[in-house]
């Protein structure tokens, strides 16, 4: 079970941008070389498996004959266009769908704990940021609540939400909604995140800044990280492994490069 | 603990729903274990009286049972009764004392009888002189000082069967009972919503049902004294709407999830 809290993160926002650039390239995986990526990642046994699995909403065919397979430490994009079958691949390893047939592995949840970040962010619209937050506090991984309140200063100092913590989520923008949902799911200090479009209301930056810190996680603690996507700048920035699907059928899963 | 917490939390979030919750609960309490006092306010009725009266003042030599016989036949009256010697004596008194002649009360004969006569109360003013009159033909117009009429007002409770309601009281608890389930029935999207996103982001399972059990259990704390305090067993019908209650939502379970 992982209780270790954000003080690795902490250079990465202290420091100048020449250090970060430096670090990055060291430890943060960098993007622009897939050798250092590929370096960088552990890649550990297997987490998640589907075989020939259908998924049908009615007479559509969501997923269809998908066979897929995500072993630990990896960082996956799934691209392809809308209703292409992203989100319904996520939800059906998170476990929010079961297959109509075929077969899903996933890992014991006691073992492997699995946070999902949701298209629809699923945010209590009436309460404010800092309370969203709180949800995501558990006494069974963290020492006490100060060192939970310390990460969550922490992140969202990184993210620059630090002073909007107390607005009231129905009163936020898309892209602090979004931050908050980042957020929650990385407070609750997962093994695996599952990321359907967390960066769809947000500028280049803000995203590649997000998909810095998982990016963080994953060199330092082995975080498994599926994330769908149709932010394209971010895709082409990307150089690991990339799932394309098309009409809930996965077209490509392999290496970005040799796309 | 936490799952008290959570589901006080989610209850109170929505102050209509609370205040539904503490009324069909106090209505559940006061119709199971005060039965008696419930019952006893219920069936009593306040009425506002007027009882018309005046007094008769006689020689004593006058046979005023013969004259009580009398009275009493005549329609709208209601009693007569004799008076006491020492009421008699102090009703003279006040009298003499207020025409403000120097009498020397030891030396004047208070050899009086008295009647008071009680009229009915819807009795007209006219009806109210024909029977002064007819006093007046029995014991002589010169024999007998009639005080002037008294109508006070005076509130009576009553027991009236059209405002009883003791003869549905069987029905209460029920009602309660039923309110106190639309209650938790409403209640359960939130709770369900609010157990998800834990159960997504905390390493803990089926906080719906632990929520909804533990929830109540202070109320079974409460129910078990008033019990014993109350001698009655109303907290076996309790228990075994609470086993219902529990099964029926775990049975809807299914919908908890936010979707």
């Amino acid at each position: 079970m992982r209780t270790q809290g954000l003080d690795f993160m902490f250079d990465f926002q202290t420091t100048n941008r020449d250090r970060r650039k430096k670090k990055s390239s060291d430890s943060l995986g960098d993007t622009s070389s897939p050798l250092s990526q590929l370096k960088s990642s552990r890649i550990g046994g297997r987490l998640f498996s589907t075989e020939s699995v259908f998924v049908k909403y009615g007479n559509v065919n969501a997923l269809a004959g998908v066979d897929f397979k995500i072993h630990q430490g990896e960082i996956i994009f799934i691209t392809g266009v809308s209703g292409a079958g992203k989100t319904t691949l996520l939800k059906l390893l998170g476990g929010f769908v079961e297959p109509d047939q075929g077969r899903v592995i996933r890992p014991n949840p006691k073992k492997i704990f699995t946070a999902p970040i949701f298209q629809d962010l699923k945010l209590y619209g009436d309460q404010t940021c800092e309370k969203n937050l709180n949800l995501a506090y558990d006494p069974a991984i963290y020492k006490n609540r100060r060192e939970f309140d310390q990460d969550l200063l922490e992140l969202s100092r990184i993210l620059g939400v630090q002073s909007r913590l107390s607005l009231k989520v129905k009163d936020a923008n898309g892209g602090l909604k979004q931050k908050i949902a980042f957020m929650r799911a990385i407070l609750s200090r997962p093994d695996v995140i599952l990321a359907d479009e967390p960066t769809a209301a947000l500028d280049f930056e803000n995203a590649r800044k997000m998909y810095d810190i998982l990016n963080i996680y994953n060199v330092k603690q082995g975080l498994t990280v599926v994330w769908a996507t149709h932010n394209k700048e971010l895709v082409k920035k990307f150089t690991g492994r990339m799932v394309h699907m098309d009409k809930g059928r996965l077209i490509y899963s392999g290496h970005a490069c040799f796309i | 603990m936490f799952y008290i917490g959570t589901f006080y939390r989610v209850l109170f979030s929505k102050p209509l729903l609370a205040s539904f919750w503490v009324l069909s609960l106090s209505g559940l309490i006061f119709t199971s274990f005060f039965q008696k006092d419930v019952t006893k306010l219920m069936g009593v009725k306040v009425v506002e009286k007027r009882n018309p009266y005046f007094y008769a003042v006689m020689p004593s030599d006058i046979n005023t049972s013969y004259i009580k016989r009398k009275l009493v036949d005549i329609p709208g009256v209601e009693a007569v009764s004799l008076m006491a010697k020492e009421q008699i004596t102090q009703q003279v008194k006040a009298v003499l004392e207020s025409t403000d002649l120097d009498w020397e009360g030891d030396l004047v004969d208070l050899n009086f009888a008295g009647l008071k006569i009680d009229l009915s109360p819807d009795l007209k003013s006219r009806s109210q002189n024909l029977i002064r009159s007819y006093l007046t033909r029995l014991t002589g117009e010169k024999d007998v000082t009639l005080g002037a009429i008294k109508e006070p007002l005076t509130n009576t409770l009553e027991s009236s069967k059209t405002y009883s309601l003791s003869s549905y009281y069987h029905y209460f608890p029920v009602l309660f009972l039923g309110l106190y389930v639309i209650t938790i029935f409403i209640m359960r999207n939130s709770l369900g919503s609010e157990s998800f996103i834990i159960e997504t982001y905390q390493r803990k399972t089926k906080v719906f049902e632990k929520s909804l059990f533990y929830g109540q259990l202070p109320i079974l704390a409460l129910l078990i004294t008033a019990s014993v305090l109350q001698g009655s067993w109303g907290v076996i019908y309790f228990l075994t709407f609470l086993g219902g209650l529990s099964l029926v939502f775990v049975r809807l379970n299914k919908v908890k999830q936010w979707n």
